[in-house]
């Protein structure tokens, strides 16, 4: 019965290549590894599965609290449970169950908000980590922090450098040991000095008192505090964190391997460098034996402890993940590097052949026979490798990167290393090399392959039966909650988003949409301002399970993942408009704060940064239409009306820019948004929500539009278009837009210039501008007042600018212009005689001038 | 024929003091640090290199010399940068820098010159009209005439100096020289040799030669390097200062030394007022305000340091020469407004913006901005 205690550092490759050296000289019959016992069950057929992988484990009721534990080929906790099944030794994860973690956060979250007051533990703790913020790096990775006073800032070459001085494998480990072992007991002594100095001050009579009256004691439910009081004890005596949890991780792991003593002969520990001396159970040094808290306090802190339901799964994981830009990043520069130096070991290749012979006894024969390398060596392999396929991604990209570039970049490399006093190369000196030599001294052209070379973005495999993501359950329990069926025949439903559970599906669907899971589309357009209802249908594709569990990497919660990948989308976006489009998708899917606050971010560059004012102007009705109903919907955000008006003012400052020197079709194109633009803001004017913010917005805008048709240069096609704009929202009476028409029409204006003006005067009135009796009655007697030569030399204009109305239309068109003439005459006849029928004989001429000015049927 | 002009010089200027010259090459400005760094130098080097690496970058960052005595420093940037660099010129490969105008490409290739060669005059500058004899050899036709051509007939180019004493040559503004040019450098790169076929003979490089060339990013259009010759080089980009402290340093120190250099009857600049030079810089270069919460329309201009400091220079001489001797706002404003509006249409309307939105909003430069309104005025 003995006990080796191997404390490693997650995800460092050295330390894994000291494991399997270890693993195979200590031979043990019992594995235990840190890392949540519910995963147990999931090891099972743990060799199925390719890395990166991470085990969730998360409250069934709850998923998306889940904790990730994610797991790179070169994690040692990867590698012990790796031969652990090759060998068929049994394994198991022995960390405090995360269901008790999960039960007490819930507890002490319920405790917050019964009792206001903060107990006095709170205060220490927050004091202790200030002062020890030094013992705070150290407890999180307690090998770099030693790498890094021997002042070698790239821990993965101390570790290696380590295992080259180690005269056998097994000495690698007990050097960490003796240093956190150090640690620790000073944190020991700094403890117990402490109390002694406090122990006048702070008495913990009345916090026993305070538990006794605990109605909460009686009921055998947790007890928070004494719980806490429990553990503080305990990290005191271990020299542990103030961090309520861990003393109690520390006492769960102690009491798996008191147990794993008593069945097993051989057991050996893979834990986190930092926890391995509260663990040396079976240490003979007293000094060590200090920090091992006896069995009976370690029982007492699991009496009474609250559970949770767990469920626990693995998930495909990606290198991009554990990257430390990311948000469950484990903190490593580069996943792929380290791939890279840990493939490129003695180490990793022993382990595979150890799995290739469980599998197969032929294939274990056939194991290859290849001279051992040292560290330097395989590190040097490592290079090379990383350099080489720098050079393979840049000629991806056809970028010439010839081989004996690569050579070059790796001499270079190691001469760096030699100026830095190092043995070998590591990622910033291969990093610098491959810039300056493959990259032509381009960072920009690095940034480029950057992400394929350093970080790697390949799923992992998990086992085929492996339960579902929370991410997937998830969207199971929403789809269950809000009663829609996965149904394979489509499926339509009408939606009233001022109804509390319409609301909710219409963002259940569109923050599917946001993670690729196109399973319902709107049926009609967005709905325009003041419209609450939404129409969709859904119809369900096996091929949703698969993109659904894809999307597990981007969050444990639909609105995470969504959220994620929406800022993702936003970071490719770049015409304000686009941003516009997406900040509405976003907002009526309701995605967390981050994404809305990014999304607000970007907007207010993209409004201080534009250039293209016909981009803005594209973008302010959706950002208006966003405004407002926002608002109806209960979401309005006080961010956006600055944003709106700011670029409200940008684009009718700068309008006049954009509305000269342009041919027909782009005015056209211009003239479409601009007239977007009145009916958007006007509702904002009188809408009571904005306070009067925007109550002077409809005449600014008219103001700016008054400006434009001022202005000389302006493309006379707008100049038509927005003199009858103008005069629409009344800013112009009819004596004024005579004005405008007699001034374009008369004599001496280009025959283009007139057709433009027309044409944009008449743009996209088919439909409405044909009932403005008042325009046809202006248009008419400017018309009129033509002498009959001056009229024919017109026609041509008249023709061209009416050429834009389909026959249907000008059909309609010569009904007013003829209802026109018939109330006219009327009106003037009314005495005489009192008809108010058009006659058809007298109509008989207009229609047939009418006729000839369309058609010019009748001109000869 | 380089060489000989050169010789012609010196003894036309035989009569002057060291004092007369505008300036000094780096390694007899810096001749008393290099042989302190040179003095106690154990460090490994290589062949026909006077200081070591190590002790090399010592000499451009600053730093204490073996016997305790400080170095100064003299380039202020990321300490990698330099590190690559003279990496590079240690594997034997010849080292292209690259950057933006003013990011002290030309001094680091001098200094780096003069500590590992002790000699930082082997330059060959590249202009459009730089010809193959400039980098190989010329003739001296005379003799070329009477006697044939012989060794004693050949004018050596720098390069050919520098091969044959083991020496850094260096080559500034690569780009300006017109490609067929530039690849009569390929050969001697790769295979460290300059045939002269005319006498069928050739130099072979002396352990200890090398190349360092400059090139201008904003160049790369003119005359881009072949690919062949971009193979030989490895390229070190120097950035525009990481931080306002730095630039400030960077600034200060070369202001100073300009205008001891001039003796300018006039006080030193407050460090406020360079600090506050610095920041328009920065911000209108970088198109952020330094705290991130503005983005600003950037001009035209590449805006580096040294063109900070020669707005600063021009203030100060403003200031002595028509003002009364002390740097005032109004020295300043029309002096940055000459560096930074070059182009009366982008940068005028990107300083307008910025005077209107940043400058005259921000605590304590009122001052400057009335000034700088002032003279738009």
């Amino acid at each position: 019965m003995t006990l080796a205690i191997w404390g490693v550092r997650h995800h460092g490759p050295g330390c894994s290549r000291a494991l399997v050296s270890a693993l195979e000289a200590y031979r043990p019959d019992m594995i235990l590894v840190e890392g949540p016992p519910e995963g147990s069950t999931a090891l099972k057929r743990v060799l199925e599965a390719r890395p990166p992988v991470a085990l969730i484990v998360y409250p069934t009721n709850e998923p998306k609290l889940g904790h990730i534990y994610p797991f790179a080929e070169y994690s040692p906790e990867w590698v012990a449970i790796r031969y652990a099944k090759a060998r068929r030794i049994s394994v198991k994860f022995f960390d405090l169950p995360i269901k008790n973690a999960f039960a007490l956060k819930e507890a002490a979250a319920k405790a917050d908000e019964a009792t206001a007051n903060v107990s006095e533990e709170g205060e220490d703790g927050a004091e202790k980590t200030t002062e020890l913020s030094l013992a705070d790096e150290i407890r999180l990775d307690p090998i770099k922090a030693l790498a890094n006073v021997a002042g070698e800032p790239s821990p993965e070459r101390w570790e290696y450098r380590l295992l080259e001085q180690a005269s056998t494998p097994g000495d690698f480990f007990p050097v960490f040991l003796d240093a956190t072992t150090e640690l620790r007991l000073t944190l020991r002594d700094e403890a117990f000095q402490n109390e002694t100095a406090d122990e006048s001050s702070r008495s913990e009579a009345p916090a026993n008192a305070e538990a006794r009256d605990d109605p909460n004691a009686e009921t055998g439910a947790v007890d928070l505090r004494e719980l806490a009081r429990l553990a503080a004890s305990v990290a005191k005596t271990s020299g542990g964190s103030a961090d309520p949890l861990e003393p109690l991780r520390e006492a769960a792991m102690r009491r798996e391997i008191r147990r794993a003593l008593q069945t097993s002969k051989r057991v050996a520990v893979v834990c986190g460098a930092w926890h391995a001396p509260a663990l040396d159970l079976e240490t003979d040094d007293p000094r060590r034996r200090l920090l091992i808290p006896s069995q009976e306090d370690d029982e007492a802190l699991f009496r009474n402890l609250p559970e949770t339901k767990t469920e626990a799964t693995w998930i495909p994981w990606t290198h991009s993940r554990l990257d430390r830009r990311s948000g469950y990043g484990a903190g490593i520069e580069s996943p792929e590097w380290l791939l890279e130096i840990w493939r490129a070991s003695d180490e990793a290749r022993r382990l595979d052949e150890i799995v290739a012979e469980s599998q197969s006894v032929a294939k274990a024969r056939r194991a290859s026979k290849k001279k051992p390398v040292g560290g330097r060596e395989s590190f040097r392999l490592a290079s090379t490798r990383f350099l080489s396929r720098a050079a393979q991604f840049l000629r991806d990209d056809q970028i010439q990167a010839s081989t004996a570039n690569v050579v070059e970049a790796l001499r270079l490399a190691e001469a760096l290393a030699a100026l830095r006093d190092r043995t070998t190369p590591s990622l910033d000196e291969l990093r610098e090399a491959a810039i300056s030599v493959l990259c032509g001294g381009s960072e920009t052209l690095y940034a480029t392959i950057h992400e394929r070379l350093e970080i790697g973005n390949e799923l992992g495999a998990v086992p085929s039966d492996s339960p579902s993501p929370p991410l997937a359950r998830d969207v199971e329990t929403e789809q269950r909650r809000l009663g829609l069926k996965r149904s394979a025949t489509e499926e339509k439903v009408d939606l009233d988003v001022r109804e509390e559970r319409d609301r909710q599906i219409s963002r259940l669907f569109r923050r599917l949409n946001f993670i690729d899971v196109p399973w319902a589309r709107p049926l009609a357009e967005t709905p325009r301002a003041g419209t609450f209802s939404e129409l969709w249908s859904y119809i369900w594709r096996p091929e949703f399970e698969v993109a659904i569990v894809d999307a597990s990497r981007y969050g444990s919660s639909l609105v995470e993942a969504a959220s994620n990948l929406a800022v993702a989308r936003l970071e490719k976006t770049t015409t304000l408009a686009a941003i516009v489009e997406l900040t509405e998708l976003v907002l009526n899917a309701e995605l967390n704060e981050t994404a809305i606050d990014q999304i607000y971010q970007k907007l207010q560059d993209g409004v201080n940064l534009t250039d293209d004012v016909a981009d803005a102007i594209a973008a302010l009705p959706s950002l208006a239409r966003i405004l407002r109903y926002g608002t109806a919907r209960g979401r309005a955000d006080a961010r956006l009306g600055p944003i709106f008006a700011a670029l409200f003012d940008r684009a009718t400052a700068r309008l006049r820019e954009v509305c000269v020197n342009i041919d027909v079709d782009v005015a056209e194109n211009l003239a479409l948004k601009l007239a977007e633009l009145y009916p958007a803001v006007l509702p904002l004017s009188d809408d009571p929500n904005f306070k009067g913010r925007f109550d002077s917005l409809p005449t600014r805008l008219l103001d700016a539009f008054e400006r434009v048709v001022g202005d000389p240069t302006t493309s006379r096609y707008l100049v038509g278009f927005l003199a009858r704009e103008l005069y629409e929202y009344k800013r112009w009476n009819r004596d004024e837009l005579t004005k405008q028409l007699s001034f374009f029409l008369s004599p001496g204006v280009a025959l283009d210039d007139v057709a433009a003006w027309l044409q944009g005067f008449l743009l996209e009135t088919a439909g409405s501008i044909l009932w403005y009796d008042e325009l046809w009655r202006i248009l008419d007697e400017r018309i009129m007042s033509f002498d009959l030569e001056s009229f024919y030399d017109r026609l041509p204009l008249l023709r061209r600018a009416f050429a834009v109305f389909s026959k249907a239309e000008l059909r309609e068109l010569g009904y007013v212009v003829a209802n026109l003439y018939a109330e006219k005459e009327s009106e003037d006849a009314a005495p005489e005689e009192n008809g108010d029928v058009w006659d058809q004989s007298e109509s008989q001429p207009l229609v047939q001038s009418l006729d000839f000015i369309f058609n010019g049927g009748a001109k000869d | 024929m380089t060489r000989k002009m050169t010789r012609n010089t010196e003894l036309k200027t035989a009569a002057y003091v060291a004092g007369d010259y505008i300036r000094e090459p780096a390694e007899v400005e810096y001749a008393e640090e290099l042989e302190w760094l040179r003095a106690g130098d154990v460090f490994p080097k290589p062949k026909n290199w006077l200081t070591s690496p190590k002790m090399t970058l010592v000499f451009i960052l600053g730093g204490k010399a073996p016997n305790g005595k400080t170095i100064t420093t003299k380039y202020r940037g990321p300490r990698r940068l330099i590190e690559l660099a003279i990496a590079t010129l240690a594997t034997d490969r010849a080292l292209l820098l690259y950057g933006v105008p003013g990011t002290a490409k030309s001094f680091v290739s001098e200094l780096l010159a003069a500590a590992i060669s002790g000699d930082s005059k082997l330059l060959v500058q590249g202009t459009a009209g730089t010809d193959e004899g400039a980098l190989r050899y010329g003739w001296n036709y005379k003799q070329l005439l009477t006697d044939g051509p012989s060794f004693d007939a050949l004018v050596k180019s720098p390069l050919y100096h520098a091969m044959e004493d083991g020496k850094i040559a260096r080559v500034e503004e690569l780009t300006r020289i017109a490609s067929d040019v530039q690849d009569a450098l390929v050969t001697i790169l790769s295979e460290k040799t300059l045939p002269i076929p005319e006498i069928s003979a050739e130099v072979r490089a002396i352990k200890g030669f090398n190349v360092i060339a400059t090139a201008n990013n904003r160049d790369r259009g003119v005359n881009e390097l072949s690919s062949a010759l971009k193979r030989r080089f490895n390229v070190v980009t120097l950035p525009v200062p990481a931080t306002l402290e730095d630039e400030v340093e960077i600034v200060r120190d070369r202001v100073e030394r300009m205008g001891r250099s001039f003796n300018y009857p006039v006080e030193k600049p407050a460090d406020a007022e360079l600090r506050r030079v610095v920041t328009i810089f920065r911000e209108l270069r970088a198109g952020r305000t330094s705290d991130g919460l503005m983005q600003l329309k950037k001009p035209s201009g590449t805006l580096s340091s040294a063109e900070a400091i020669s707005a600063v220079n021009n203030a100060l001489a403003n200031a002595a020469y028509f003002g009364d001797g002390k740097l005032t706002v109004g020295d300043l404003a029309p002096a940055l407004v000459g560096a930074i509006v070059q182009d009366p249409g982008i940068d005028a309307e990107a300083w307008r913006a910025y005077r209107e939105d940043v400058m005259r909003n921000r605590e304590g430069w009122k001052d400057l901005y009335k000034a700088c309104r002032e003279i738009e005025k």
